[in-house]
């Protein structure tokens, strides 16, 4: 099922996808975060998001694997909000990425600078 | 009352909901709640809530329901959120080789269930650790105590009659394979778990 419309996806939004979730993380490594803003962060970036709906359930990944934590806040303006905020498990998940990061994309970036 | 802006978003959430039937019916509410709330913190957010166009931006932006619903059953690249649990392998490898001693059978499929569920091996060191240790020192030690029943009996059963005890060496040559097998059943036990202990490790 997921997997047939995962493989109608083309390759650079699976890889996005794959990294979207240390996006999130880094966002939320200051301060929480609400989901509409969240969304609206990672749309602001170019390429980073097709469809904002995919974000709730990445979220939810998130929060079952304990990496983020939520709280329920009345709001200013409109329903009360769901505040996602990074848990020491997360930021722990985080760091560890970087590093591989770092050093994934300077591996590739060696072969693809000409 | 906006009631045709409303009626879109019913008929977006209710999209969701039929995509999401086959979810636990904790987390398709848990989405559909938190689609919900999307949709009402964007609209307050707007200058023109009840606009038509404004929700019809709102939902085209949250996406095709069929592909929100996918994401939640995709098989996500895994957060490395915790190092590895220090007591899995051992307890794995543990039960792969002993399991069969303490709980007949049961002990080393339980091996054999905990090598599937993680411990970072590959799929060809799995299928290595399930194959060359069937039983483990379980079935050996089975067949050495076979050997031992089967060579004691016949021996003092043929050998009494006083008849050369041709039958006697005839079954001590099927015990002295049955105490073979037994040998090599624990020794290929020992090395698939040698080579389990050995590899695997995060790189």
């Amino acid at each position: 099922m997921s997997g047939m419309v995962e493989g109608e996806l083309d390759q650079t939004t699976q890889l996005r996808r794959g990294l979207l979730p240390y996006c999130v993380l880094a966002l939320l490594r200051d301060d929480e975060c609400y989901g509409v803003r969240i969304v609206r962060e990672l749309s602001a970036v170019d390429g980073m998001m097709t469809s904002e709906g995919t974000v709730y359930p990445l979220l939810s990944r998130l929060r079952r694997q304990g990496l983020v934590q939520t709280r329920w806040a009345e709001s200013p303006a409109g329903p009360p909000r769901r505040y996602y905020r990074i848990t020491e498990a997360g930021r722990a998940a985080l760091d560890a990425f970087v590093l591989q990061w770092r050093r994934t994309r300077d591996a590739v970036d060696h072969f693809l600078t000409p | 009352m906006a009631t045709r802006t409303d009626q879109l978003v019913d008929d977006y959430l209710a999209r969701v909901a039929r995509h999401a039937a086959a979810l636990p019916h904790e987390r398709r509410d848990e989405l559909l709640a938190e689609l919900t709330e999307h949709i009402a913190t964007a609209r307050a957010e707007t200058e023109t809530p009840d606009a038509e166009a404004t929700v019809r931006t709102i939902l085209d932006r949250l996406g095709d329901p069929a592909e929100i619903v996918a994401q939640e059953t995709v098989t996500p690249v895994r957060v490395d959120a915790a190092p590895d649990r220090g007591w899995y392998r051992p307890v794995t490898l543990a039960c792969l080789l002993l399991g069969g001693l303490a709980v007949p059978v049961v002990g080393w499929v339980a091996g054999v269930v905990l090598l599937w569920g993680g411990g970072r091996w590959s799929t060809r060191q799995r299928i290595l650790g399930t194959v060359c240790t069937p039983g483990g020192f379980g079935t050996a030690f089975l067949i050495a105590a076979l050997w031992f029943l089967f060579a004691d009996g016949s021996d003092s059963g043929v050998c009494r009659t006083g008849t050369q005890c041709t039958a006697s060496s005839g079954s001590l040559g099927a015990a002295t394979i049955a105490l073979l097998v037994a040998l090599a059943c624990a020794a290929a036990s020992v090395v698939a778990v040698a080579v389990l202990a050995r590899s695997g490790r995060r790189g």
